[in-house]
């Protein structure tokens, strides 16, 4: 029963992604011929058409798409038009990058947001709450590129304290990860705060408080892992606007990692890069989704599949 | 049901909880709640659903706590328990839990520190009106049996599982030990109001409050529900303030009884003297239209009016405007508590003839 479930959402995210590597796929070809963007503008036709048909560029579309989908299946993300290097190998030198920034980012964003927003619930109303939470708005509304260079202002170029830019050093994270953790971070806290108050406001709270649990076993044995269940959907969903955002900051902070490749590949219109770049955004959203739901049935007995009545 | 020497033996306990100056507490009371009075803020000025509350539930024995809904009964017992929402005030008011005791009338709501907090809570259990709601729902029955053990006691887990698996049994669940990982949402209403059960009794807590324990279950799981508190009462000796509105189960499982009206205790005594013949006009007015089947009543016989909004300091007596006995008296002067019989006390200036 769990394992029909999991097939089933498996093939569902495999689908989303054929459906996202086809849109990508038309989109791409329909913007304009990449062959014509490569070249200087004063190119002989007569080289621009060998370049085609190197390519594959002058087949009709269906066909360039059919063997695009056939060199998937084999696991080939392409060429990219500009150095004649694999995409995947252009994009798994990146990757670690990406990662390091993204998992740091991921861990310093809960890591702070969970708590302050456990700590305003608990403070509801009085100014500690207010002052929590006005800042988590602020974090969550200040743009990526905006906080970015605010921060390059203040700590590079008046303190001198950071580097600008590059990668490294763990100075070299402390700007980029600060960028991108600061609005993942206020909108975790948010929701933490409006998630723990309904969940201390419950019956089965005011059970535990009537047997004379401590206020920090309250909160961390009988509220949290209630608590948990919307916070967990809402950091899943975030991974999508993280990964947004780290295009952003990546290029902000010139970050070598998968943002950077993809800006670079999207001007000089390196079809191949771009097409796996998406994928692989894809594949992380979808693998994203996944976790949500397993997450979920793990937390939440209620919507654990093939349990049946009487907790057998 | 308790002998006729208990309830005469309680008989001047309550009594003495009556006068205002009860400074010591009676070596049996388990619960004893003096002059409380509660207060909520509301955008027409402050409202008082508690005005003057006094009771005393005896050692071993059961307090039923009868009233209409809003009458302020729940209230009473949440401030008993210390759980008092954060919206409501204490203005004075003293209660003595066995050997503890808070003084409500500094206007602080909880001037206690918390480890003295948390000790009045693990001295008394309470069970809720609505058990699916008051059970957490991503914990299993297990953990949670053994959760308020552990709380209370300070037990090991292991101690606490050998604990939870005989309370679920002494219960009347069946097969606890697959029931121990079950979670509330498996659990139909009558079970899991046992589970609660078993929560409360974990700790051998020497008061239980049930409070509406009850309602929420279907009639004849709801005797059930009531055998299973009558049987652990007797087994283990626990004092148990009984809340409901249905007059009908206060016959059935309580010793002594308190008729509550808008915020006051307007009569007290032991439950078939109260029953037989009551004193105050509304208690009268209660039983006559409680449907009965062993008498040809063609029609119920319902109390005109309606309960009064709590809002306006009180003079005279609250059923004054409903009561068919009242006299101009009994809007003006404050009504003052007189004995009437051994342990059976009304507030009322025209007590109904003996």
């Amino acid at each position: 029963m769990i394992l029909r479930v999991t097939a089933i959402k498996l093939f569902r995210g495999l689908l989303t992604l054929l459906l996202v590597v086809t849109f990508v796929f038309v989109v791409l070809r329909l913007t304009g011929d990449p062959a014509e963007q490569l070249l200087p503008d004063d190119v002989d036709p007569l080289v621009l058409e060998h370049y085609r048909s190197v390519w594959g560029l002058d087949r009709p579309m269906h066909e360039q798409y059919l063997r695009y989908l056939a060199s998937l299946a084999r696991g080939d993300l392409g060429v990219s038009f500009r150095n004649a290097l694999p995409a995947s190998e252009l994009i798994a030198l990146r990757i670690p990058k990406t990662l390091e920034l993204g998992i740091t980012t991921f861990l310093v964003a809960v890591g702070l947001g969970v708590p302050l927003g456990i700590f305003a619930a608990l403070h509801r109303d009085a100014w500690l709450d207010r002052f929590t939470m006005s800042f988590a708005v602020l974090g969550f509304s200040l743009p990526n590129f905006f906080l970015g260079i605010v921060l390059i202002l203040g700590f590079s170029l008046h303190a001198r304290w950071l580097p600008s830019s590059g990668h490294g050093t763990w100075q070299h994270m402390v700007m980029p990860v600060l960028t991108l953790a600061t609005s993942f971070a206020g909108a975790i806290a948010r929701f933490t705060r409006s998630s723990m108050l309904d969940v201390l406001g419950r019956d089965y709270l005011r059970t535990a408080r009537s047997q004379g649990a401590t206020r920090r076993r309250q909160v961390l044995l009988h509220a949290l892992p209630n608590a948990a269940i919307p916070i967990v959907t809402i950091v899943g969903f975030s991974i999508g606007g993280m990964i947004g955002g780290a295009v952003v900051t990546e290029n902000v902070f010139a970050w070598p990692g998968v943002g950077r490749l993809l800006t670079n590949a999207v001007a000089d219109r390196d079809l191949a890069v771009v097409q796996a770049i998406v994928m692989l955004v894809a594949a992380t959203m979808v693998t994203a989704n996944l976790l949500v739901d397993i997450a979920y049935a793990w937390l939440d007995p209620r919507v654990r599949v093939g349990r049946g009545e009487g907790g057998r | 049901m308790i002998a006729e020497p208990t309830v005469g033996r309680l008989a001047s306990r309550t009594v003495r909880s009556w006068t205002a100056d009860a400074t010591t507490a009676p070596a049996d009371a388990v619960l004893e709640v003096a002059d409380l009075v509660l207060e909520i803020d509301t955008d027409r000025g402050p409202i008082r659903p508690v005005c003057g509350v006094s009771l005393t539930v005896p050692a071993g024995s059961t307090l039923g706590l009868v009233g209409e809904s809003g009458c302020g009964k729940t209230l009473t017992c949440l401030a008993a328990a210390d759980l008092l929402p954060s919206n409501v005030r204490a203005v004075r008011g003293e209660i003595r839990l066995l050997d503890m005791r808070r003084a409500l009338d500094t206007g602080a709501r909880c001037a206690d520190d918390d480890r003295r907090r948390l000790a009045w809570r693990r001295r008394l259990a309470m069970v809720f009106q609505n058990p699916l709601a008051a059970l957490n729902p991503v914990r299993t029955v297990g953990w949670q049996v053994m959760e308020a053990f552990r709380v209370r006691t300070g037990a090991s887990r292991r101690a606490a599982r050998i604990e939870a698996l005989g309370l679920l049994e002494r219960v009347g669940i069946p097969d606890p030990r697959s029931r121990m990982r079950a979670y509330p949402h498996e659990l139909s209403g009558g079970m899991s109001q046992r589970v609660m059960i078993a929560m409360a009794l974990a700790g051998n807590p020497r008061l239980l409050i049930a409070d509406e324990a009850t309602t929420a279950l279907d009639v004849t799981v709801q005797a059930q529900i009531v055998d299973l508190m009558r049987e652990l009462q007797a087994e283990l000796d626990t004092a148990v303030l009984f809340v409901t509105h249905d007059l009908g189960l206060v016959a059935e499982v309580a010793d002594t009884v308190a008729v509550m009206y808008a915020g006051t205790v307007v009569e007290t005594g032991p439950t078939r003297v109260v029953f037989d013949r009551p004193a105050h006009p509304y208690t009268a007015g209660l039983l006559r239209c409680a449907p009965r089947l062993d008498r040809d009543v063609v029609r119920l016989d319902p109390i005109d009016g309606s309960v009064p909004a709590p809002t306006a300091e009180r003079q005279g007596c609250a059923f004054a405007p409903r009561c068919p006995r009242a006299s101009a008296r009994c809007t003006t002067s404050a009504v003052s508590r007189q004995a009437r019989g051994s342990a059976h006390v009304v507030a009322c200036h025209h007590p109904m003839p003996t």
